[in-house]
């Protein structure tokens, strides 16, 4: 079951980390096709948030092609994001993880870690890859 | 789709002095509606009187398109906290829950007994030997196992610590989510209410300042800030709800038009607070109300 | 809504029941016991021509009884005076005080309902409580016999409002006027202080226009069926308002007078010799003591009419007001 973990002041509309939480979870694998996400009163009652906030966010993945919501049923995931496999993405994530500890072994802190971390992001992205 | 609350021009007073005049309100269905004001701005009044406790000394007020009665089917629909959470103080929440099951129709037991359990309230103690925070959750538990359409909630916040607030407020969330109520809960803790409500109804010396869906209203005005001689540039047919000054800065609370403000003003859509806060300030200004237009 | 005024006022009940039970078991036990004593003498009714030691002893020590229960008496008029103050007064104030009615009155039950279950039950138990109080009274006091020189009911001022069922309708109102002055000034102790002076009013209020519930009968006495001079007020002929004497001539005179006439140095006034050698006759005012009956209905009628009065008007008041 997904846990979500809302942050008052990251500046980012409530519903939109729903939205950003769920893709995540997808990503990560920890959501697959076929799981249903929990109901907007499982989420309203661990997060005390408006459950119209829950359905905006379901309805924005419903229109990603994401999720189907069936009447009486619930939510379901339709599909995963990305087309890296499960076993690469582990993979991947253990690379990432020892190229952290080095960084961190070289003296660098978190925030250097993220700036790094970020700046080659958005080069990669000017280049088309992501 | 139907009102919950419709409230036309209601008036009350004691003697020569008005408690609340003017209001002209029209909740949908389904909102959780927050009620905000300073203290004696007449929050308590407005909730007495759509809980049927008071008569309107002038205007109509109606609850799902029907006018508030003292019949069971009405009362049914309706649920109740009050202020003070009044309830027997020789009473144990156990005999409360009792009592609730025999006076009303609606009344879910089990779920009542299993809140009650869930928020970790003694069930054998009398009333008068709770402290605030508990008898006002109880107070709730009361009002909502009746399952009620529209839920009525004086402060029901006010005197309880954080993680009883949030538990609070999840537990009516998931009401909300579960039956899809209509709340109007006061408070004058703004912050409690930012995730939580849809609705704003804001009320000052007596007078509906605001009552609109919360996300048009936050986009229908903007919060400039700039220089404070910049001020009296502005152009003036632009709707200034309020503005403060502090040293050499002014911060403006706008309602969206076409003018054009100019660049030395930095804008921003307003939050919550800041909407009401503005408003608060400047007991003349108002909004028009949502779906029932007043000409003009 | 039964169970919710059972549980807001049992020990109110409870308290008063005791209380009740406690009275009448000492009324009851008095009864019994003049009862008893009065076995030494061979009858109950008349003293007998010689007495024995024993039974001279017995109407002492039984009309000694009888004195005291004629002092505890009074405590059954305090009976519904607590029922006004501590069931009624309250009923209403305490709720609209402690700010309960908020809770009370969003539940799913009318206040019309709420007010009607809440008195009328208590009014239930009050007349109940109220009515075993008067039987008892009326059954221990059969007890009393003339020979004690205890008076009859009809007309003594203290024990007729407590005999019979005449106490059925004095608590309900008591009960009923408690709680429409709690609801009229919505604090509970002013209530109750209003209760306290209010209600002793009324019973006074009652006692002097007892006389008035029916006409009283005229009747003209001579030597053989004369009343003895002085009477007390009740008398197994009934309710004796007024004795006076005529004279030949037709002038009315009273006993002092009539007295001077008969000239008996040993009476003061007028006795059936006297009556006899003179042209005098008695004449007296009073309710003959079979209208007994109809004076208790007349009072507890007028009783309960006020209390269906004061319980309407409570009823449209609290569907109405509040604050």
């Amino acid at each position: 079951m997904i846990h979500f973990h809302l942050d008052p002041r990251s500046g980012v509309s409530t519903y939109m980390q729903l939205v950003q939480q769920i893709k995540h979870a997808l990503r990560l694998g920890l959501l697959e096709p076929g799981d249903r996400l929990p109901t907007a009163g499982e989420v309203v009652a661990a997060l005390a948030i408006n459950p119209n906030t829950v359905l905006k966010a379901y309805r924005e993945l419903e229109r990603e092609g994401l999720v189907t919501a069936r009447p009486g049923l619930g939510t379901f995931v339709e599909r995963t994001l990305g087309d890296a496999s499960p076993v690469a993405r582990a993979r991947l994530g253990r690379q990432l993880a020892g190229w952290m500890r080095t960084a961190y072994g070289a003296g660098l802190a978190r925030e250097d870690i993220e700036a790094l971390f970020t700046a080659a992001l958005r080069e990669i992205a000017q280049e088309g890859v992501a | 789709m139907i009102n919950a609350v419709e409230a036309s021009g209601v008036g009350r007073r004691y003697g020569r002095i008005w408690a609340l005049r003017g209001c002209s309100v029209a909740l949908p269905e389904g909102q959780v509606a927050a009620l905000v004001g300073p203290n004696g701005a007449g929050k308590s009044t407005l909730l007495n009187l759509i809980a049927g406790l008071l008569r309107p000394s002038e205007g109509t007020l109606q609850r799902f398109g029907r006018p508030v009665s003292d019949r069971p089917e009405a009362l049914a629909r309706v649920g109740y906290m009050s202020q003070d959470t009044a309830l027997y103080p020789t009473f144990t929440a156990s005999e409360l829950l009792r009592m609730g099951a025999r006076l009303n129709p609606g009344w879910d037991d089990d779920w009542a007994r299993e809140r009650l359990t869930r928020l970790r309230l003694p069930a054998n103690v009398p009333a008068s030997n709770l402290s605030g925070g508990q008898r006002s959750q109880i107070a709730l538990v009361l009002a909502l196992a009746k399952r009620p359409r529209l839920l009525l909630l004086d402060e029901p916040l006010a005197s309880l610590d954080p993680l009883a607030r949030n538990d609070v407020m999840a537990l009516l969330m998931q009401a909300v989510a579960e039956t899809g109520m209509t709340v109007v809960l006061s408070s004058h803790i703004i912050s409690d209410l930012v995730e939580t409500c849809d609705w704003l109804v804001a009320i000052n010396q007596g007078r509906v300042q605001v009552s609109g869906n919360i996300d048009e209203l936050l986009d229908s005005h903007k919060l400039i800030t700039g220089p404070r001689e910049a001020v009296d540039t502005l152009p003036p047919r632009v709707s200034i709800v309020a503005q403060t000054i502090t040293g050499r800065q002014a911060s403006v609370l706008l309602r969206s038009g076409e003018h054009p403000i100019g660049p030395v003003w930095t804008v921003h859509r307003p939050t919550l607070d800041e909407l009401v806060l503005n408003y608060l300030r400047q007991p003349e200004a108002s909004v028009l109300p949502g779906p029932v237009a007043v000409a003009g | 809504m039964f169970w919710l005024t059972w549980r807001q006022h049992r020990w109110q009940l409870i308290a008063v029941a005791a209380l009740v039970a406690v009275y009448c078991g000492y009324l009851l036990y008095t009864g019994f016991v003049v009862e008893q004593t009065l076995d030494a003498c061979p009858s109950r009714d008349t003293v007998p021509r010689n007495p024995t030691t024993s039974c001279i002893n017995a109407i002492n020590s039984a009309s000694e009884t009888v004195n005291s229960a004629r002092e505890v008496v009074i405590f059954g008029n305090l009976l519904p005076l607590a029922v006004g103050m501590f069931w009624g007064a309250p009923l209403i104030a305490r709720e609209l005080e402690q700010g309960t009615y908020r809770l009370a009155f969003t539940q799913s039950v009318s206040r019309r309902r709420w007010l009607a279950v809440k008195l009328g039950t208590l009014t239930a138990a009050a007349a109940i409580l109220g009515l075993i109080t008067g039987v008892v009274m009326t059954r221990a006091h059969s007890d009393f016999t003339p020979m004690l020189y205890a008076t009859e009911t009809f007309g003594d001022v203290r024990r007729f409002s407590q005999s019979g069922i005449v106490p059925t309708g004095t608590w309900t109102f008591a009960l009923l006027l408690g709680a429409s002055l709690g609801l009229l000034v919505r604090r509970s102790m002013v209530a109750v202080a209003l209760t306290l002076v209010a209600l002793p009013l009324v019973f006074v209020g009652l006692t002097m226009l007892r006389p008035h519930y029916l006409p009283p009968v005229e009747r003209t006495l001579g030597s053989t069926d004369m009343i003895p001079d002085p009477s007390p007020v009740t008398s197994p002929l009934g309710w004796l308002y007024q004795m006076s004497y005529l004279d030949t001539a037709g002038n009315e005179l009273d006993s002092q007078a009539a007295g001077e006439i008969c000239a008996d140095p040993a009476n003061t006034y007028p006795t059936v010799e006297c009556l006899r050698r003179t042209d005098l006759r008695q004449v007296i005012i009073y309710q003959p003591a079979d209208r007994y009956v109809w004076f208790q209905l007349a009072e507890t009628g007028l009783l309960l009419s006020a209390s269906a009065a004061l319980a309407v008007l409570t009823g449209r008041r609290i569907s109405r007001h509040l604050n």
